[in-house]
């Protein structure tokens, strides 16, 4: 069974969250309640602590999609150092077009 | 009245009547054991009463054999000890007679006796004493003594009779409290009896019959018939229970009228959902010699994908390959899937190049919703020379595998949903003898029991190993490895479509 660990701390404007385990469609919902709650919340700079990320489907770029949407022209959303096939996703898909990727 | 009330009235009135029967047996006894006592002390006294009369015999005739044997001494030894006797069994007879007649008549008998030894007995003894003899007996021959004896024979006899009488009376006294138990015991049987009898059928009629009309009531229900209501008579608890189940009976037909319904609704769907299913399945046109091509569709759950594909011709000697995965799965997403490849379908065979295809479809499509969107591979294969157009928005890379050469087929441009389009059309050449395979990523994602995913490598690996087959033979391939890679089922849509170009 894959397991998400999601850790989050919020500042002024912004939120970190440091997510571990794997994004698929059984854990996808728990990030999209997460992040949402903290777009929600006033958040408009999210970084998601990525290190520990081992693998992201389609249903977690959708929950990244969701979440870039929603932030608008304004916010921004940082993955900070992804493992290297899932930065290899989030640059087929584009997704890393719209979003802040850090080593 | 409620039921509780009822059962409780009926348990105070055994309670009572039990109560009642034993007070009543209790004096009976009690009535008994006195009147045997009475009766076994007359039976006494009556035994008594003849002793005193034979005391009083014993002195009489002591008296006279002391005057008639001339004063032998001996003679007056019956005559004193039947006095002493006499005078005890008085006392015992004044004690134990209770009725006041009765001790008078005791009375008379011992005045008569005292009158006697007065007046006969102690004046004879007296002059025989004195030596008179022939004056003794002449006394005894003509004085009192006798009519005084008489009187004392009298006054026994009457006492005797009384005391007999008495005796009587108790014995049938005995009798009649005897015959009363006796009946008193029948009488007790009877109304047990008749109480048992009337408690059954009072409990019958307020707990079992309503409880036996509830239950054949709740059977009835239960083997269907929900439509009439459940009722019965009985006392209010009961009725309550009855109003309840019946409440639960309107309940479960409110139920099963609307889970009828559902099911109603999810055949109506299911016949939407089987067509769409068959309208995803791809229209393969005529392909032209040397080429083979084969598809495969294995959906994650229910009957509807959220993946599709197709592969058709499109003008004379071009073949379009589609393959489209929509995140998500369910019918919303197969009819957007639908509605995708209709429209790419459209552009390429109205002759669009595959980035044109995916620009005006992106562009129809519109944002679809935060988290919807989709990734395709949409290529057009001249069959003539093996130039492949392609554009790729944000899918797995497809593969042209060749002898000892592998060309992914990268993205050309974002998935579809995102705010930003732009996809470019690429080129790449299938030579005599590769394979083009196209899939999505339910295919490499799917993952083992240790959670090794089959990956891109094992896929590669697979089209190499199945070069020169036919495009039919490597689905299978494909599909059957995947399945024995995962035994547990996929988790997500899978599709892998595969053109190949004989030698």
């Amino acid at each position: 069974m894959a397991d998400l660990e999601l850790e989050s701390r919020e500042s002024d404007d912004g939120a970190s969250v440091v997510v571990r385990g794997e994004v698929d469609m059984a854990t996808a919902p728990q990030l999209r309640d997460t992040l949402l709650a903290l777009v929600d919340g006033g958040a408009n700079r999210i970084a998601l602590d990525c290190r520990g990320l081992d693998f992201l489907d389609s249903s977690g770029i959708g929950v990244l999609i969701a979440v870039r949407k929603r932030l608008g022209d304004d916010g921004s959303l940082t993955l900070e150092a992804p493992p290297a096939h899932v930065r290899k996703v989030l640059e087929l898909t584009g997704v890393s077009e719209h979003v802040t990727i850090t080593s | 009245m409620l039921l509780r009330r009822r059962l409780l009235l009926l348990f105070v009135a055994i309670v009572a009547a039990v109560l009642a029967v034993g007070v009543l047996m209790v004096v009976t006894l009690r009535d008994r054991d006195d009147a045997q006592q009475r009766e076994r002390k007359l039976s006494v006294t009556v035994e008594r009463v003849a002793q005193l009369m034979a005391a009083h015999g014993d002195q009489e005739t002591g008296e006279r054999g002391y005057v008639l044997s001339n004063g032998v001494e001996t003679f007056l030894n019956p005559y004193e000890i039947g006095r002493a006797t006499a005078g005890k069994l008085t006392a015992q007879l004044r004690a134990a007679l209770d009725r006041p007649g009765l001790r008078r008549d005791l009375d008379r008998v011992t005045e008569a006796v005292a009158d006697w030894r007065r007046d006969a007995a102690a004046p004879e003894i007296a002059l025989m004493r004195a030596g008179n003899a022939e004056g003794a007996a002449t006394r005894i021959a003509d004085g009192p003594g006798k009519e005084l004896f008489d009187g004392v024979r009298r006054a026994q006899a009457t006492l005797a009779q009384r005391v007999q009488t008495e005796d009587l009376r108790a014995q049938r006294h005995l009798d009649d409290i005897r015959s009363q138990l006796t009946n008193l015991f029948v009488a007790i049987a009877a109304v047990a009896i008749a109480g048992a009898v009337v408690a059954g059928w009072l409990i019958r009629r307020w707990v079992t019959r309503p409880i036996d009309q509830l239950a054949a009531e709740v059977r009835r229900a239960r083997s269907g018939a929900l439509d009439s209501p459940i009722q019965i008579s009985g006392p209010p608890e009961l009725a309550s229970l009855a109003l309840d189940v019946d409440a639960m009976r309107g309940y479960i037909r409110q139920q099963l009228v609307e889970s009828e319904r559902s099911r109603q609704a999810v055949e109506q769907s299911a016949a939407v959902v089987l067509t769409l299913r068959s309208e995803l399945e791809p229209v393969v046109g005529d392909i032209p010699d040397g080429w083979t091509m084969a598809g495969r569709l294995r959906a994650a759950e229910g009957v509807v994908a959220g993946d599709c594909y197709d592969l058709f011709a499109t003008r004379s000697g071009e073949i379009a390959l589609i393959v489209v995965d929509i995140a998500g799965h369910g019918a919303t997403e197969g009819i957007l899937a639908l509605r995708c490849k209709e429209m790419l379908r459209t552009a390429l065979t109205s002759g669009a190049s595959p980035g044109e295809a995916l620009e005006t479809t992106a562009e129809i499509l519109g944002d679809m919703g935060d988290e919807v969107f989709l990734t395709a591979f949409v290529a057009a294969i001249d069959t003539a020379d093996g130039t492949v157009r392609f554009a790729n928005a944000g899918h797995p890379p497809a593969y042209i595998v060749g002898d000892d050469s592998v060309v992914a087929l990268e993205p050309t441009g974002p998935l579809v949903g995102l705010l930003v389009p732009g996809w470019k059309t690429a080129e790449a050449t299938i030579a005599p003898g590769d394979n083009l395979c196209a899939y999505t990523d339910g295919l490499i994602e799917t993952r083992n029991g240790d959670n090794e995913f089959f990956g891109p490598e094992r896929l590669v690996e697979l089209l190499q190993g199945a070069r020169c087959s036919e495009a039919q033979a490597v689905v299978k391939r494909g599909i059957d490895e995947v399945e024995l890679f995962s035994p547990d089922g996929l988790r997500d849509d899978a599709t892998i479509v595969v053109l190949c170009r004989a030698e």
